[in-house]
């Protein structure tokens, strides 16, 4: 132990002395803090965005609640001479389709800075209408489409892709350098085997880095506020840096085992450059082209005309499906108008209804490609460690694909709850509106002011909370562990080599 | 490290020896390009970056070719049907056909397969209807599970990324490996001129990094054949030339860095640290960090206070005012009472006035929406001068339609052909007054009225393209050579350690 503490020792004060190494580890920090200050700048914008739709919601609620009482009390008012009914909240069916602002937020989680993952093509805020899902499904928030094409510049893009590159450079001197300055045969002689310099140094080095890059990003993101200065943002660093030692751990095997096979510095900066490429480009990239081969979505196009065929189809059917309607519902039936003759305001939610019943099928064949194709992809993921770490930070920050599914999923449960509540206030509206046959918008017809009833969004305890470290994220171990064995074997192999020769 | 050894024992033939002039350089040249060929060609580290190379730029070319011909043949079926459906629906009032609407399908360009740009994260389609400038709706990239924050699998990537990378490889030793196994000065007694023998192993360089673009040559070659004259651009052929002479010129930029670097360097593990590092910052920082500065050029709005905005403005369909005003005034000219004894329809006449205010509108938000991406662009084509890859990326994307800019201009030429059609059927309507209480119907003579939506991208610019990306491609080929030139002043003369 004491001789493993005097090699660690005596190797990090040699590689400190290097000014290249001050200057590799000083430019890395720099350009991770950059990470974080972009990544911190996205999550700040997200947030702004769900305040901002927040404050526009209750906004848009009080202005109706202000209106709703000034018409009531007097809708003769000059100032209502020019109401029109579809686009005014006092009148139930202007509310409805056009006037209700409702959204959902996606919370963010502690560690949401730390990688910007996928939330950058799925928006964390989506606006909510009561007749359809398609607001949330095609949601997208203004973004130039070359920053999402080129990927963005955070923290995890950082780790991810760069920092393997300083580990490996790191990395390259151990063993080689003694196998280069043919100190290797004496440090062998005072009976330091081979492989514990080789993982004794690496292990340090990389260890060193990494807790140095930790600490730096820490304190620097706690300081700016970036994570929240309480348990919940502490245990997201936590996270963090459990994810990017893992990550650290599977870099430095690599950095291990090539520096166990080759001769000189160079030849191990060669190949740590070739492994680099083939994880950080090649492998993903593969896994990407086969996941899309294997596993294909059909594609919008064909969605578009199904959509368009069941549109045309519910409208020629619209008088024997509205009949079918309010014999399922004898209690909104209205006394006076035949079924195909209700105003289309009033059949709209049905019609709404009917048209997402129509195309089911479609929607589960789009659903089960896309899952798929997930689970494909997520299968594969296991051969590209860079893909595991992808996925891994993504997970932590809660910026990943699955809990933006969830995410959409309590969305559509509300989506459902909104509709039915919309539904109902219009059926019972229309049959108001038969009795008294008001010739403008009044309440006991289509008049409407219980805007504090709608139902409003607000995600799972389950959504807010942060999970654990991602389970995936252990493979790395399994891939570190196989490189630290290709380490031992090339070890093995020289000692033999050297044996007989 | 054999692949990067080069031997300069056989690179100058007798001729060059016998003196100076073009005569000698031009031999050099040749003798150098064969013995580097010849060696190459015999080290099985070239053949295995090369085939790996190869298989990625074809595997890379393939999927790249089935994803356009699938995409085009969904988009050109969808259009037909489209097409027939708006001719086919019956008897309507003009203004419900306004709303009954149509899809819109963006064309993709041939190019597009070799460099997706931004296809990939971009709407493909978008209903044209009444009363609405909608956005693009279902990006490929929403469908994506999970697997589209890293990188894909393109033949921009390969030729982009990769080559240069698959160079680094191949010749950072070029003029390293000789200094440093202390051949240096039998190179500088070799009588040859050094800078044939850095212009033809460079130049051999360059051709293991094209054989890489041979896939993707193939690949276009076959979709353009299958795809007959389905292509939405006018200068298909200038565009393709340009875009393989930018293609050449960068990869042109990284022989001559690599042999910069390897003749500048003392050791071969400075010159690949040297290199490695700025394919680094040129390839994966710069661009990234250039998109993400750029947001500070012109920020962007939120889609909701954005779409907020609009529906604030759009309030009322028109001025209530002027819309009496308008009201009295053709009561006046038509001599009557009351709007249902016009010879015109009121209600066609009020929604082209309300169209007309809606598209103020529109081009009161939309406009600096797109001024705003549009000057993004320019901060981010900046950064070309820095990185080449920047350079290449705006070039190629741009010639291959698939860049912002490309897709803002479908997305205008959508909305004038919305324009057209409101106008179109508003007009009509307007031209045909209710009688005795019924509402007038159109037919299939209107529908088949309104000219299909066929769009075509508009002529290249060349002379943004010259100054935005061609330029500071160029001028990183110049930099390039010239640290060239100055790496191998330093071998010739420099210390030979």
């Amino acid at each position: 132990m004491i001789r493993t503490l005097a090699l660690i020792r005596f190797d990090l004060r040699a590689l400190l002395r290097e000014r290249g190494t001050l200057l590799l580890l000083a430019a890395a920090l720099l350009l991770a803090l950059y990470g974080l200050f972009e990544g911190m700048r996205f999550h700040r914008h997200a947030q702004a965005t769900q305040h901002a739709a927040a404050a526009q919601e209750a906004g848009a609620r009080a202005a109706a609640n202000d209106l709703a009482a000034r018409y009531f009390a007097n809708p003769d008012a000059p100032e209502f001479a020019g109401l029109r009914y579809y686009r005014t909240p006092v009148d139930v069916r202007g509310y409805a389709f056009r006037e209700h602002v409702g959204f959902a937020s996606l919370p963010a989680l502690p560690g949401a800075a730390l990688a910007i993952g996928e939330a950058d093509i799925r928006p964390s805020t989506v606006r909510v209408r009561a007749e359809s899902m398609e607001s949330v499904r095609t949601a997208a928030e203004i973004e130039h489409p070359a920053r999402l094409a080129g990927g963005r510049y955070d923290l995890m893009f950082f780790v991810v892709y760069l920092w393997p590159l300083v580990l490996l450079s790191l990395c390259a001197s151990v063993l080689t350098q003694d196998r280069e300055s043919l100190r290797l045969r004496s440090l062998l002689l005072q009976g330091v085997g081979s492989s514990r310099i080789l993982f004794v140094q690496a292990g340090a080095r990389a260890l060193l880095a990494t807790v140095l890059l930790s600490a730096v990003v820490a304190a620097i993101a706690l300081a700016t506020g970036s994570v929240p200065s309480d348990a919940s943002g502490l245990q997201a660093i936590a996270r963090w840096a459990g994810i990017v030692l893992l990550y650290s751990t599977f870099w430095s095997a690599v950095a291990a085992a090539v520096c166990a096979c080759c001769a000189s510095r160079m030849s191990a900066a060669f190949a740590g450059f070739g492994l680099w490429l083939l994880f950080v480009i090649v492998a993903p990239a593969a896994i990407d082209a086969a996941a899309r081969l294997a596993a294909p979505v059909p594609p919008r196009e064909r969605y578009v005309q199904a959509m368009r065929d069941a549109i045309d189809g519910v409208n020629a059917n619209r008088a024997a499906s509205l009949a079918r309607f309010y014999d399922s519902h004898p209690e909104w039936r209205p006394a006076r108008t035949a079924p195909g003759d209700v105003s289309s305001s009033v059949s709209r939610l049905h019609r709404a209804q009917e048209l997402e019943r129509t195309m089911q099928g479609v929607e589960r064949e789009f659903a089960q490609a896309e899952g798929a194709r997930a689970m494909l992809f997520a299968r594969l993921s296991a051969l590209s460690p860079v893909t595991l770490a992808n996925a891994a930070f993504a997970a932590a920050a809660g910026n990943d694909y699955a809990r933006h599914r969830r995410f959409v999923g309590e969305v559509e449960r509300h989506q459902n709850a909104l509709r039915d509540w919309f539904q109902d206030a219009i059926q019972r509206a229309a049959l108001g509106d038969e009795r008294t046959g008001c010739a403008r918008t009044c309440l006991g017809g289509y008049g409407f002011r219980d805007f504090d009833r709608v139902p409003r969004f607000s995600a799972s305890a389950a959504l807010a909370q942060p999970t654990g470290l991602p389970q995936r994220a252990w493979l790395l171990l399994g891939w570190a562990g196989a490189f630290g064995v290709l380490a031992l074997a090339a070890l093995a192999r020289e000692r033999h080599r050297q044996q007989r020769g | 490290m054999q692949a990067n050894s080069n031997a300069i024992t056989s690179a100058a033939s007798p001729h060059a020896l016998d003196g100076v002039g073009r005569g000698v350089w031009r031999h050099a040249f040749l003798g150098a390009w064969l013995a580097d060929w010849r060696e190459r060609r015999r080290d099985w580290r070239v053949a295995l970056v090369l085939a790996l190379g190869l298989a990625l730029a074809a595997s890379a070319a393939l999927l790249a070719a089935l994803d356009l011909e699938r995409a085009r043949s969904a988009r050109g079926a969808a259009a037909s049907a489209e097409s027939a459906r708006w001719i086919g629906q019956g008897s309507k009032n003009p203004h419900s056909a306004a709303h009954y609407g149509v899809y819109a399908f963006k064309p993709l360009s041939t190019l597009a397969a070799l460099d997706p740009g931004v296809e990939h994260y971009v709407g493909t389609s978008i209903w044209l209807e009444a009363h609405k400038q909608n956005d693009m709706v279902y990006r490929p990239a929403a469908d994506g599970a999970g697997a589209d924050r890293q990188f894909r699998l393109s033949p921009a990537l390969v030729l982009q990324v990769l080559a240069p990378a698959a160079m680094i490889f191949l010749g950072f030793g070029m003029f390293a490996a000789e200094r440093e196994r202390g051949m240096l000065p039998a190179l500088r007694l070799n009588g040859a001129p050094l800078g044939a023998i850095a212009a033809a192993r460079g130049a051999v360089l360059l051709c293991l990094a094209l054989a890489m673009s041979l896939p993707a040559v193939v690949a276009i070659a076959l979709v353009k054949w299958h795809a007959g004259d389905a292509e939405p651009l006018h200068d298909a052929g200038s565009r393709t030339l340009l875009f393989a002479a930018g293609y050449l010129v960068y990869l042109a930029t990284w022989a001559a860095l690599v042999t910069a670097a390897s003749a500048f360097a003392s050791t071969m593990r400075s010159a690949l640290a040297m290199l490695v590092t700025a394919w680094t910052l040129s390839n994966l920082v710069v661009p990234r960090a250039a998109v993400e500065l750029a947001q500070a050029a012109a920020p962007l709005p939120s889609t909701h206070a954005f779409r907020q905005a609009i529906d604030d403005e759009l309030g009322m369909p028109d001025d209530p005012a002027e819309a009496e005003r308008h009201k009295r005034q053709l009561l006046q000219q038509y001599g009557v009472d009351k709007v249902e004894d016009l010879p015109v329809n009121w209600s066609g006449i009020t929604q082209l006035r309300s169209e007309a205010h809606g598209n103020a509108v529109f081009d009161r938000h939309y406009g600096p929406l797109f001024a705003a991406m549009a000057a993004q662009d320019r901060a981010i084509a900046v950064a070309g001068w820095l990185s080449p890859a920047v350079a290449i990326g705006g070039l190629s994307s741009r010639l291959a339609a698939s860049d912002n800019a490309s897709h803002v201009e479908f997305v205008q030429a959508a909305e004038q052909h919305r324009r057209l059609m409101q106008e179109l059927l508003n007009s009509d309507l307007a031209r045909h007054p209710d009688r005795d209480g019924v509402k007038y119907e159109a037919g299939e003579v209107l529908w088949r009225s309104i000219p299909p939506f066929r769009f075509t991208y508009a002529p290249t610019d060349w002379g943004q393209l010259f100054t935005r990306w061609l330029l500071p491609l160029l001028a990183g080929l110049g930099v390039a050579l010239a640290l060239a030139l100055a790496s191998l002043r330093r071998l010739r003369s420099g210390s030979v350690k």
